[in-house]
């Protein structure tokens, strides 16, 4: 590690000590870091499905954590604080690049849609299911993914984003409807194998 | 018919008994809910099943990756005006030797292009006028808050009774609690400090010191200790700000000098006894030098990137506000 980083971590060490930002009770920025990041990845990654993307803004939260590390109010759970910087950011890049995405995401459905006719094994149709959920309404999704990916409580995720529990039960209902929906032939399929 | 959104929602996640009971109610309304049911059911376990699926992140890519952008963070921007806070401030200059070798287990800070902002780790701030270096060890507030100078830089510093912060040099050093300081190095064996507020103390490691407070400024020359008038107007390479109440026109020729290295020549010397009542603020130097002689009448020649004529003018202006 450069002289560099030492320096910054010392720096964050003391900002422990006198005020905000308090990285929790790491030595340093790298460890704050080392122990952070991968649920911070992991909520990106969920919300968006891009691992290099959600490394990408894995980092330019921790680069904004500590450009403002002076002016950050007192944080209670770091914890929780970092995940609902990463649901909004990828909330955020989604309603940027809405467009691009929403295109991708149909191509990409019909061309698994296709493909698992053929084959049905267990993983495609996993496959399927995932495109499905990428194709959701951007609201709708969010909220499913923080739930089923997440493994986030209706109340949690209400809290997360702000908006009331009653929101959240009723995209996530509408979630349901729309990939039963899209998903009827394989969705046939697997009930089979559930009443053998 | 379909349960409502909300309805299937709660059905999925810790149903209340209410929601239980809907649930039955709803499914034995028609064989085919049931069928619906269970592929809602199928969606939402398959759902979570893709969770597992998440690849793993790199950590040292994605580290080297923030690493890269606050590493470039070692210098910070500058605000156009500061206002030195009411804590405490002093302005000292030192002239300093040739004294230290440079050590992997220092930060050597080079103000290149310009004033150079460093933060230190107890949140003390120390700005580089152009030309000017600080080395801070590793270990700085570990044991003590020890900084090496050369050149001028003004320093704001956190106030830690246990750890007084020393500015060393070969030759001066300047002791502080909690203060602001500007240090200036022309010429060796020279140190000047000026407080704005708060309490210093500033001599030489041979045993001479001497305590300054508020609005004192020293020199130590040699080891000749000499007061002299404080002036705001030494910090103006880095606020920005210069103020003059009917001083002579030599002082601002020197203060153009010394902070933004802009030489006045004046075609008359008699010029140069003109007062001055003036406050420039936001305004390039090159403005203040314009409206210098505008104030004087004088006409503004540039003869070379650094170099500025004023030429005729006389004084009998020479109150402005810019």
């Amino acid at each position: 590690m450069s002289v560099l980083s030492d320096i910054y971590l010392a720096m964050a060490l003391f900002d422990k000590k006198l005020k905000n930002p308090d990285f929790g009770n790491e030595k340093s920025f790298r460890d704050f870091f080392d122990s952070h990041y991968s649920f911070v990845y992991r909520r990106l990654y969920s919300l968006l499905g891009d691992s290099q993307l959600s490394e990408e803004l894995c980092q330019d939260i921790f680069v904004s954590l500590w450009q403002r590390r002076f002016e950050l109010p007192a944080i209670e759970s770091w914890n929780s604080y970092l995940l609902k910087s990463a649901t909004f950011k990828a909330i955020d890049y989604r309603r940027k690049r809405k467009d691009i995405l929403k295109f991708a995401e149909d191509i990409d459905a019909e061309g698994i849609i296709a493909e698992v006719e053929e084959s049905k094994d267990e993983d495609i149709q996993l496959e399927l299911l995932d495109k499905e959920i990428a194709a959701l309404p951007d609201r709708c999704q969010m909220i499913f993914k923080l739930s089923r990916f997440e493994n986030m409580s209706y109340a949690e995720i209400a809290k997360t984003l702000d908006i009331s529990p009653k929101t959240v039960e009723n995209q996530i209902g509408k979630a349901l409807k729309i990939l039963r929906k899209n998903l009827l032939p394989q969705l046939f399929f697997g009930l089979l194998q559930i009443f053998q | 018919m379909e349960p409502t959104d909300e309805q299937l929602a709660r059905w999925l996640e810790s149903p209340s008994q209410e929601d239980i009971q809907e649930l039955h109610v709803w499914l034995d309304k028609s064989p085919e809910n049931l069928q619906k049911w269970e592929s809602y059911h199928l969606l939402w376990q398959n759902s979570a099943k893709l969770a597992s699926r998440i690849p793993l992140p790199d950590r040292g890519r994605i580290w080297s990756g923030i690493e890269a952008e606050i590493g470039e963070k070692k210098t910070f921007t500058i605000p156009a005006f500061f206002k030195y806070a009411a804590a405490a401030a002093v302005i000292l200059t030192i002239s300093l030797s040739v004294w230290l070798s440079i050590s992997p287990k220092q930060e050597h800070y080079i103000a290149g292009n310009g004033p150079l902002e460093v933060w230190l780790s107890d949140s003390s701030r120390v700005v580089l006028k152009e030309g000017a270096e600080l080395k801070v060890s590793k270990d700085y507030l570990e044991e003590e808050r020890t900084v090496i100078l050369e050149g001028d830089a003004f320093f704001e510093i956190k106030r830690n009774v246990q750890k007084p912060f020393l500015v060393q040099s070969e030759s001066h050093f300047v002791k502080v609690l909690g203060t602001s300081f500007l240090v200036q190095s022309a010429k060796p064996e020279e140190a000047t400090v000026s407080v704005f507020s708060g309490k210093v103390e500033f001599g030489v490691p041979s045993g001479q010191s001497s305590i300054l407070t508020k609005d004192m400024s020293l020199t130590i020359l040699g080891d000749q200790f000499i007061e002299k008038e404080k002036s705001a107007n030494d910090l103006a390479w880095w606020t920005g700000e210069l103020k003059y109440d009917n001083a002579p026109l030599s002082q601002f020729v020197a203060d153009m000098a010394y902070n933004f290295g802009i030489v006045i020549k004046l075609s008359s010397d008699s010029l140069l006894g003109c007062r001055l009542t003036a406050k420039f603020e936001g305004l390039t130097p090159d403005e203040m030098v314009q409206a210098v002689a505008i104030t004087f009448g004088s006409e503004l020649q540039q003869s070379s990137k650094s170099t500025m004529l004023l030429e005729g003018g006389n004084c009998e202006k020479g109150g402005a506000s810019w």
